[in-house]
């Protein structure tokens, strides 16, 4: 017996997300072998969590189906591609509340589509974010409650193979850890951890388990393999085009593999600025309705990150 | 004809002489096949599965495979209850399914040892209910809700759960303002309420393992440029296709119990009356009719042995069928094992057969056996009559029986061709045993012993256990002896003993002859009144009807039918064959209205459906804020947009309702349930309305395909798909089988007059459901074939020992005299006991079985009469010669 009852707003949500992407960001790149398993997940861990202040991303997503030739990957089918834009800024008693806005550019059908999210750090306010639809020209707010986190849902980024479970942060001791390997991967010192959700993790997370490629001087995630509760191999995450971006090792161009669906989404990060000027009047809901209002700050955005 | 007959006569005759010898070897090379079968047996599979019945490659099949992959798996458990306060949404009803939900919800997730303290589960069960992905219940379902320029999906009941009415009565009419969840949810009248849980059965992909043995470090296949992705189109690269597990259904009989131990809590019950319906509830009913069908089984052999033993007193006549039978069904079941061949639940109506075939082999050995020691033969000579009269007889029902289960194999249904051909075996050992093994076993231990010289008593070991033997049976009959008591007071011995016969069947013949146009004209009319009432039967067979009315299930199904969505559930898959066509107003407009046509036009059978359509007007007005923009907008953009949202749901969710290119997608219809003769007719006139509600968008998307499927619609087909082939089946069976009885009995007229007999109880069944409107439904045709098989053995018994007497003796009068007297016993005998033993099925809980045991034990018992009354009167009439010159047809049993 199926339903098409919409079971929550978790959906709303994960554009929020996007802004902290950058999951694989790492500033360290003292080379830790002696670490333990938890020890190097929260290292990390920690980098990631150093979100830049004023930072502007444009980012290109492509997603298809997939097939091999050759031992490549390829897309069967055309491409869907979404381009999307976003900045962030950090706010509040010692920067820790956030406010970020994320523009649609492509595909035509849903160019102008924006999120608007103020995030805080106190826990007994709850955040905000506005949706704007551009062909309905409305803006609406979404309430979410904070408390409602714990039964959300991992949600897709755009429609993508990305879930907002593949971006997650903190939370670690959900999860128990254990370093399986260690030695020269793709030319660089790797230790191959594996991870896998507590008891009472286990019924939200999509996957059983699992295993990240570490690279050890840069604390960056080289590869990632997600595993279904009954050890299928279910998804892939490749990372590539790993760069040194304002003093900050990152992969700009990642792929994730759904081996179930066999769609992929690659992420390419085509434009990537950190500590920016960003205007915090920028970040309200004018930017999302008036689009000259918006453009002129883009713009701005776009000739500074050149 | 009538020389290989004669020969083959001959040769019967001498078996059990040319194996007496070699007894030693033969019993040695019986046991040592034994033990090999009893090997291939423990290799022996079943597979329960659905998909199963069909044959690879099978369009529905395929159908609802593409569904489930793109759409994931439809089916799951739905537990309804009932609120002894008449009011779901009281403090106490929501208060405790709270604590349900989160108890179906969590149980695997916290300590294993609470879960199983608290409900008393295994540590089996507590990990089998981690895979449940999803519970929704009114307690934690969400609402979406539009107020002013904020959109919020409160839950529907807050967690601290009210307990003032006002506060309630809110909830109740927030509910009741819902557009999905009345219904879903809950019952207009408050009274029901349901929880919906969802697992990951059937979902689970099957992926190969890389760098199993290798080391995690060695690059994999896969490994490539991944620094730039490069999106180019390349169709001719290779799509993996990803297959599921195919789910055994025992899994749901380790979950049902798991979830209703939960459920079964007291303080659970005090509130709530539990019906759980869907494929898990299905599973477990069917396994628990399985059992009580093999208690019936267990009662129908214990009334065979009693029969056996009242008819024949004679421990040796209850002990070799009954090795017949365990022989024959070891040697199947090994073979299957020995070849790797998966078998499903059919092969117990295998078992059946041979148990019928296998007892009616030997009992008519042993009668003709023993008739000739009556007559004062000595051992030898009585077993090699026994098996000059018999042989022949067994022979020619093996070859029907088997042509009769082998014609199975030409309904194309891979099942069905398993089914017939292991029953054709099954059913050739039983002759095996009963010509090769029998005779030898009967020497060591017959019906009859030979009186022997009182022997000196032997001494040491063998003399002691023989002591010991002796004690126990003396034992044994003491404590026996009260019983035969009472039976000989009720005269149960009279009547088991079978005295009265021989009596009877002296007196047959010439009762037949003063009455032979009468009896003609009885059987030619209740034959007739068989094929009008047959042309009449309707096939139809109910899922839920196959249960007799007490069946706790026969009342959730009617709860949820008359005050939920329905118990059916039915699909209808469209295809544009074009990227993005989903987004397309006029298709969704397409959808919406067949939608409504639905609605209006079957609305007896249809409860409601749900599309992506329905999705695209809710979030429109809710976008709006403003109930009047409940519809799709014209412009694809705003489509697209409106969208947008749904597209960043979970994954797996908007999989479920449309493909991730927005190409395919699929109108769910919830039904009441009905059976397949109505649905057939239901879904030939949906579809002619899909064709013409599509009709305007086949120049736009002219590779659109929209048809119907589910588990529902396969199941349907399956029944309609049986119908067919299964009278296909009975129709090559007849014909098999009067070519056969042609062939053997020498000529047309004699050939012709002997078919009419085996037709009447081979209609019988037919004839009575159609004449009494008993629907017809899968279950009772699967045994048709095998009811027939049975009935028409004995006539066949009958009729060709009537031709070999014709052949031996030249007088129709002789030769009717010594068939009623020799075989008459034998079919009485086989009638008595398989007649009764089919009699112990019509006490199951499934109506399916009811009517085998009731109109196969009236088959059985009127081919008697056909074989005792009929027949001879047709030959009193008709005076046949089967071939023969010479023959003295004078008939006249009224002489003095």
């Amino acid at each position: 017996m199926t339903t098409l009852y919409p079971k929550s707003t978790s959906y709303f949500l994960c554009t929020i997300l996007l802004a902290t992407f950058l999951s694989v960001i790492s500033t360290d790149i003292v080379a830790q072998t002696e670490l333990s398993a938890r020890e190097i997940v929260e290292r990390v861990d920690e980098s990631q969590r150093k979100t830049t202040n004023s930072a502007f991303t444009r980012m290109k997503l492509t997603t298809c189906k997939f097939g091999i030739k050759n031992g490549k990957i390829k897309c069967v089918e055309k491409a869907r591609i979404k381009l999307v834009e976003s900045a962030q800024i950090n706010t509040g008693v010692d920067n820790k509340d956030t406010k970020s806005i994320a523009i649609l550019l492509e595909p035509a059908s849903e160019r102008g589509i924006g999120m608007l999210t103020y995030t805080y750090e106190d826990s007994e306010r709850d955040n905000e974010t506005w949706l704007y639809l551009s062909a309905l020209g409305k803006v609406k707010r979404i309430s979410v409650r904070n408390s409602d986190d714990e039964d959300t849902e991992s949600a897709s980024l755009f429609g993508t193979e990305i879930t907002t479970e593949d971006q997650e942060t903190g939370k670690l001791d959900d999860y128990t850890y254990e370093l399986l390997e260690q030695g020269e991967y793709r030319g660089r010192q790797v230790a191959v951890i594996e991870s896998r959700p507590k008891a009472h993790r286990i019924n939200k997370s999509s996957y059983g388990k699992t295993r990240r490629w570490i690279d050890l001087e840069r604390f960056i995630v080289l590869k990632a393999q997600m595993f279904d509760k009954h050890d299928n191999p279910i998804k892939r995450i490749e990372v590539g085009k790993v760069q040194k971006i304002n003093n900050i090792w990152m992969g700009r161009s990642l792929t994730f593999m759904n081996s179930v669906s066999q769609r992929l989404t690659n992420m390419k990060l085509e434009a990537i600025s950190f500590d920016m000027d960003i205007d915090e009047s920028f970040l309200t809901q004018r930017a999302l309705t008036d689009q000259a209002f918006r453009e002129q700050f883009l713009n701005n955005l776009r000739q500074q990150a050149q | 004809m009538k020389n290989i007959l004669l020969a083959l006569n001959r040769y019967f005759a001498t078996v059990p002489g040319k194996l007496r010898p070699h007894s030693k070897i033969v019993l040695i090379l019986a046991l040592l096949s034994t033990v090999f079968m009893g090997f291939g047996a423990n290799r022996f599979s079943l597979d329960f599965s659905i998909e199963s019945w069909f044959e690879k490659g099978d369009p529905a099949l395929e159908a609802l495979d593409e569904f489930r992959q793109q759409f994931g798996s439809d089916d799951g458990l739905f537990i309804v209850y009932e609120a002894k306060d008449g009011d779901v949404f009281s403090n106490k009803s929501l208060t405790l399914i709270s604590q349900l939900t989160d108890a179906l919800d969590n149980a695997a997730e916290i300590d294993p040892k609470i879960s199983m303290d608290k409900y008393g589960l295994t540590l089996e069960q507590v990990e089998i209910l981690g895979r449940i992905k999803r519970v929704q219940s009114l307690t934690n379902i969400r609402i979406q809700q539009s107020e002013g320029d904020t959109l919020s999906a409160p839950l529907l009941v807050p967690r601290d759960i009210p307990s003032n009415q006002q506060d309630l009565n809110q909830i109740k009419a927030l509910a009741d303002a819902q557009s999905m969840l009345p219904l879903f949810m809950f019952s207009k009248d408050h009274r029901f309420g349901a929880l919906s849980i969802t697992t990951d059965f059937g979902t689970i992909p099957i992926i190969a393992k890389e760098n199993q043995s290798d080391s995690l470090l060695a690059e994999d296949s896969l490994a490539g440029d991944f620094d730039d992705f490069d999106a180019a189109l390349d169709e001719s690269a290779i799509v993996e296709k990803v297959k599921f597990k195919e789910l055994d259904p025992s899994v749901y009989l380790a979950f049902m119990p798991a979830v209703s131990n939960i459920y079964k809590q007291d303080y659970f019950l005090e509130q709530f009356d539990f019906y759980p319906i869907g494929t898990a509830a299905m599973t477990e009913l069917a396994w628990d009719t399985m059992i009580h069908a093999g208690l019936l089984l267990i009662g129908m052999v214990v009334v065979i042995n009693l029969l056996l033993w009242t008819l024949f007193k004679s421990a040796s006549a209850v002990v070799l069928p009954q090795l017949a039978i365990g022989m024959s069904v070891l040697f199947v079941i090994g073979g299957f094992g020995w070849l790797n061949i998966t078998s499903s639940t059919l092969i117990a109506l295998t078992g059946m057969l041979v148990v019928a075939v296998g007892i009616a082999d030997c009992v008519h050995v042993m009668s003709s056996y023993m008739f000739f020691r009556r007559e004062g033969e000595a051992h030898e000579e009585a077993l090699s009559h026994a098996y000059a009269k018999t042989g022949v007889p067994i022979l020619l029902t093996t070859i029907t029986t088997m042509a009769g289960m082998a014609s199975l194999a030409v309904t194309g249904m891979a099942q069905f061709a398993n089914f017939g051909l292991s029953s054709a075996a099954g059913v050739l050992m039983a002759f095996f045993y009963t010509i090769y093994l029998l005779p030898v076993l009967l020497d060591y231990w017959h019906p009859m012993p030979i009186a022997k010289p009182q022997k000196q008593q032997s001494k040491g070991v063998f003399g002691q256990i023989r002591r010991l033997i002796n004690g126990a049976t003396h034992l044994l009959c003491l404590l026996i002896k009260p019983l035969q008591l009472i039976a000989r007071k009720l005269g149960l011995v009279w009547l088991l003993s079978a005295e009265w016969l021989q009596p009877l069947l002296d007196k047959i013949p010439a009762f037949v002859e003063r009455r032979r146009h009468t009896i003609v004209v009885v059987f030619v009319g209740i034959f007739a009144a068989c094929v009008y009432g047959a042309s009449q039967v309707k096939i139809d067979s109910n899922l839920v009807e196959i249960f007799s009315e007490d069946v706790p299930i026969r009342a959730a199904y009617d709860i949820v039918d008359e005050h939920m969505m329905g118990s059916g559930n039915m699909l209808i898959m469209i295809k544009m064959g074009e990227s993005d066509a989903m987004m397309d107003p006029e298709v969704l407009s397409a959808m919406s209205d067949l939608q409504v046509t639905l609605k209006q036009n079957y609305g007896d059978y249809i409860i409601r459906s749900n599309s992506l359509a329905d999705l695209v007007k809710e979030t429109h007005a809710i976008m709006q804020g403003d109930e009047r923009y409940r519809s799709i907008p014209d412009d694809s953009v705003m489509v697209s947009q409106l969208l947008y949202l749904f597209n960043s749901a979970n994954a797996e969710e908007r999989r479920a309702l449309v493909s991730d290119d927005y190409s395919k997608s699929h109108i769910s219809v919830q039904l009441k349930n009905a059976g397949s003769a109505e649905y057939a007719v239901f879904f030939d006139d949906i579809q002619r309305d899909i064709d013409s509600a599509f009709a305007v968008l086949k120049n736009r998307y002219p590779e659109m395909q929209v048809q119907m499927t589910g588990s529902f619609a396969l199941i349907m087909k399956m029944a309609d798909d049986l119908s067919h082939s299964q009278f296909r089946s009975l129709a090559i069976a007849a014909v098999v089988i009067s070519a056969l009885l042609m062939l053997t009995l020498g000529s047309l007229q004699a050939g012709v007059m002997s078919i009419i007999p085996n037709l009447i109880p081979a209609t019988l069944a037919f004839g009575l459901m159609g004449l009494l409107d008993i629907p017809l439904d899968t279950d009772t045709l699967i045994i048709a074939p095998l009811i027939i098989g049975i009935a028409v053995d004995d006539t066949i018994h009958f009729i060709s020992h009537y031709r070999m007497a014709l052949v031996a003796t030249n007088s129709m009068k002789t030769a009717l005299i010594d068939a009623i007297k020799e075989v008459g016993q034998a079919v009485t005998f086989t009638t008595l006991i398989l007649a009764c033993g089919f009699f112990m099925l019509s006490f199951s809980d499934h109506l399916g079985l009811v009517k085998i045991g009731t109109f196969g034990s009236l088959a059985i018992f009127v081919a008697l009469l056909c074989d005792l009354l009929f027949f001879p009167a047709l030959i009193m009439i008709f005076k046949p010669r089967f071939g023969e010159k010479n023959v003295d047809d004078n008939l006249n049993f009224n002489e003095a």
